[in-house]
């Protein structure tokens, strides 16, 4: 198939349509545990399912103290991304990987979170096969001081399918680069509750959900360091059609959200390379509402920061389907760009 | 944060001369020195090191760290308040044994500890006495002993004490300071364990003999101490007569005029700039923008030609109270600024601040005079300061 009749067939299929049994190397090696599903049953499959389900459960269960001691304390928060999205965008917490818990908070209220998951027996470090490694000081200073993370949080389970809990704080929905900061006491001025896994936790209202998926997202497609590690994820995209094809979040109430932010340029970049995949008129309503010069000003560029904007080479089909986006970009990388990427690598990785 | 180190620790972090560094006005923008993103990760990890601090996750932000007056701003609560005053049991600590109850001793611990406390006094610490024993008893065993440490060296004392929290909330009241400058050593875990509780702010250190390190313990609690050629007890007991006296007099008035008071307010000279910087340092109560100097910056900003130091002196009946005020006025066009207005604690209202404003008002001639405050916990009560004398508070 060639990279056009490979979106189509995902189309067709995330339409509800029958899909072609060669789309499962693609859903597979991408994650599209949802898409995969409707192709019938594979091995990998079930594996995968059963598995995030597990995680899932063993990660909300690790932080449910958290959680607690977070509503005592009366710290606004919202728990984003991985299982609560997984339930929003396809009814099931078990239909994406994910390998973190994210808390939203503001920045103000970091120290306290920080105060509390230390408490319930998390530490800043990374996983590695010697068990948990503490993070150096240089490590947390540079992510929580360039990055819109503090440095992971993770601790032990005891359970060997699922034996380390991460759990990632994010103190803005804009990325480090950013001038731009989220007014983040309007971001949690409202929250819900919901269940997810047998945990009450609280989540953001579907319209600002959206808003900061989009913020992720575009962030995860346009960083070097992250294109040049994953390429164009086809699941992120899977993640934002299928978020606005079972929540709808309301029009009005989603450019309101985005325009208080700053942030419609980047929805409009994000509905736009959607509806080049899925091609859904559902999408219609949301790109005529978004659509903007400064909108279409970003659909050619990549980077996050000015220093580092270039214009897309790649046909858009060819660097989300091709494998070959990290390798063609590291051809283009100058040598202080090649130095900002190795920096990221050596602190976040 | 000493506004010095910090510029050091910058300067040494963006590979230029300190002279450059310390010239920049508190605007001005670090990035274009140099500071991207891998010198603020390593002028952080200075920071900390050189301070003993962690920076907070909530203060890591890169604009927190994009001037010189935005580091100062962030780095303001990680200060450690300075302490000023010692207060120490006697029983057990100054020598052994219990004064008036059983023969005391002074063994080589207690004269090595005296010896380091005689130390701290020369500099400047101001040393207090706190004790449940008697009055006669410590006077007598202060006679009896031949000891580094006399009964005059004290300027505050309180024995008979059953509380000792409050004994210190009480010393400090008397020696015009805040609870949070005192350091209290004691060789009671349950006093030491009764002011930690009460008062927290006060640093309470174990000092019986079996803790070979207290002394140095005392002189790092005590290094961020400018030091000082002034005599404080003696300044403190003049003050303390001066108190007896406005006791007998009827108004504020009539406690002026009895005290002969002569104030000598005008341009700082050079000489006097080193006991300007101390008093920046030390000052807190009256310290309008919470400005500290060193010798250096005023020596540097005594040459720009835009600004004028002034100086505040006074003596009365009871003594020479030497420099206790200063304000650094900057000239910006029609407008005349001070950028710090400082006056010791011991003299605060007795209208010396009014003399300095109005020297302050003579030196700006008709131009617009604003004076810059910045609130502290401890300077709420200048807040309106300027606003009631006629000067718009920025």
């Amino acid at each position: 198939m060639t990279d056009a009749d490979t979106l189509r067939a995902v189309a067709e299929l995330a339409k509800g349509g029958k899909g072609s049994p060669e789309l499962a190397p693609l859903l597979e090696r991408s994650g599209c545990f949802y898409l995969l599903s409707r192709l019938g049953k594979t091995g990998k499959l079930q594996r995968e399912t059963v598995f995030n389900a597990l995680c899932a459960k063993e990660r909300y269960r690790a932080c449910a103290p958290v959680l607690e001691k977070m509503e005592e304390a009366s710290i606004p928060y919202a728990v984003i991304k991985g299982a609560v999205l997984s339930q929003a965008a396809y009814g099931s917490v078990s239909f994406r990987h994910s390998s973190d818990l994210d808390l939203l908070v503001s920045r103000s209220r970091a120290d306290a979170l920080k105060s509390i998951l230390l408490e319930n027996g998390f530490v800043q470090g990374r996983v590695t096969d010697a068990g948990i490694l503490p993070y150096s000081r240089r490590e947390i200073i540079f992510q929580a001081g360039l990055s819109h993370q503090t440095a992971p949080f993770v601790k032990h389970t005891g359970n060997p399918l699922c034996p380390y809990v991460n759990v990632d704080v994010n103190l803005d929905l804009f990325w480090g680069e950013s001038r731009r900061k989220a007014d983040m006491d309007f971001v949690l001025s409202e929250t819900e509750e919901a269940e997810v896994c047998g945990v009450r936790i609280r989540k953001l209202p579907p319209e600002m959900e959206f808003v900061s998926l989009c913020l992720h997202h575009y962030k995860d497609m346009n960083s070097l360091y992250l294109l040049m590690r994953d390429g164009l994820r086809l699941d992120e995209f899977c993640d934002l059609y299928f978020y606005l094809k079972r929540v709808r979040p309301d029009v009005p109430g989603l450019l309101s959200a985005a325009e208080r932010l700053g942030a419609g340029a980047y929805l409009y970049y994000c509905l736009f390379y959607t509806g080049r995949i899925f091609e859904d008129p559902l999408l219609e309503p949301y790109l005529d509402a978004f659509r903007s010069p400064e909108g279409e000003a970003v659909l050619e560029r990549y980077g996050l920061a000015e220093d580092e904007y270039a214009r897309w080479e790649m046909p858009f089909p060819e660097r989300l389907l091709s494998g070959r986006l990290p390798e063609y970009l590291g051809s283009l990388l100058g040598e202080e760009k090649r130095q900002k990427v190795l920096l990221n690598r050596e602190m976040m990785e | 944060m000493n506004r010095e180190n910090l510029l050091r620790l910058l300067a040494e972090t963006l590979e230029r001369p300190y002279e450059e560094i310390a010239a920049l006005p508190d605007g001005a923008s670090l990035a274009d020195m140099g500071l991207d993103s891998i010198r603020f990760i390593q002028f952080v990890v200075r920071l900390e090191e050189a301070e003993g601090i962690e920076v907070l996750d909530s203060d890591l932000l890169l604009s927190n760290f994009e001037t010189v007056g935005s580091i100062l701003q962030t780095m303001r609560k990680y200060e450690k308040p300075l302490k000023k005053a010692l207060v120490l049991d006697c029983d057990g600590v100054l020598w052994r044994g219990a004064a008036g109850e059983e023969p005391l001793a002074i063994d080589e611990s207690c004269a090595a500890f005296q010896n380091t406390v005689r130390r701290l006094s020369h500099r400047g610490v101001l040393l207090c006495l706190c004790s449940r024993n008697t009055a006669e008893n410590i006077a007598e065993a202060f006679s009896a002993l031949d000891m580094p440490l006399k009964r005059e060296d004290f300027a505050a004392v309180r024995t008979g004490v059953t509380d000792k929290a409050a004994a210190l909330a009480d010393i400090a009241a008397e020696l015009h300071i805040f609870p949070d400058s005192l350091v209290f050593a004691d060789d009671s875990e349950y006093e030491l364990g009764l002011v930690r509780a009460l008062l927290p702010e006060v640093e309470t250190v174990k000092a019986d003999g079996s803790a070979p390190d207290c002394g140095e313990e005392l002189e790092l609690l005590f290094r961020a101490l400018p030091p000082t050629e002034l005599d404080r007890v003696r300044l403190h007991r003049e003050q303390k007569e001066r108190e007896k006296a406005r006791l007998s007099c009827k108004t504020p008035e009539e406690y002026n005029r009895s005290l002969e008071t002569v104030v000598r307010c005008g341009a700082a000279g050079e000489g006097e700039l080193p006991r300007i910087a101390e008093l920046s340092r030390r000052t807190n109560r009256c310290n309008l923008s919470d400005r500290r100097y060193t010798e250096e910056e005023l020596r540097r900003l005594l040459r720009e030609p835009d600004v004028r130091i002034l100086s505040l002196s006074a003596a009365d009946r009871y003594g020479d109270m030497g420099l206790v005020g200063a304000a650094v006025l900057r000239e910006e066009g029609e407008a005349v600024t001070i950028e710090s207005f400082f006056l010791s604690c011991r003299v605060f209202g007795r209208g010396f601040e009014q003399s300095l404003l109005e020297r302050a008002r003579e030196a700006a001639g008709g131009k617009i005079l604003r004076g810059v405050f910045r609130e502290t916990p401890k300077n709420r009560g200048c807040a309106a300061f300027y606003e009631e004398n006629g000067v718009e508070r920025i």
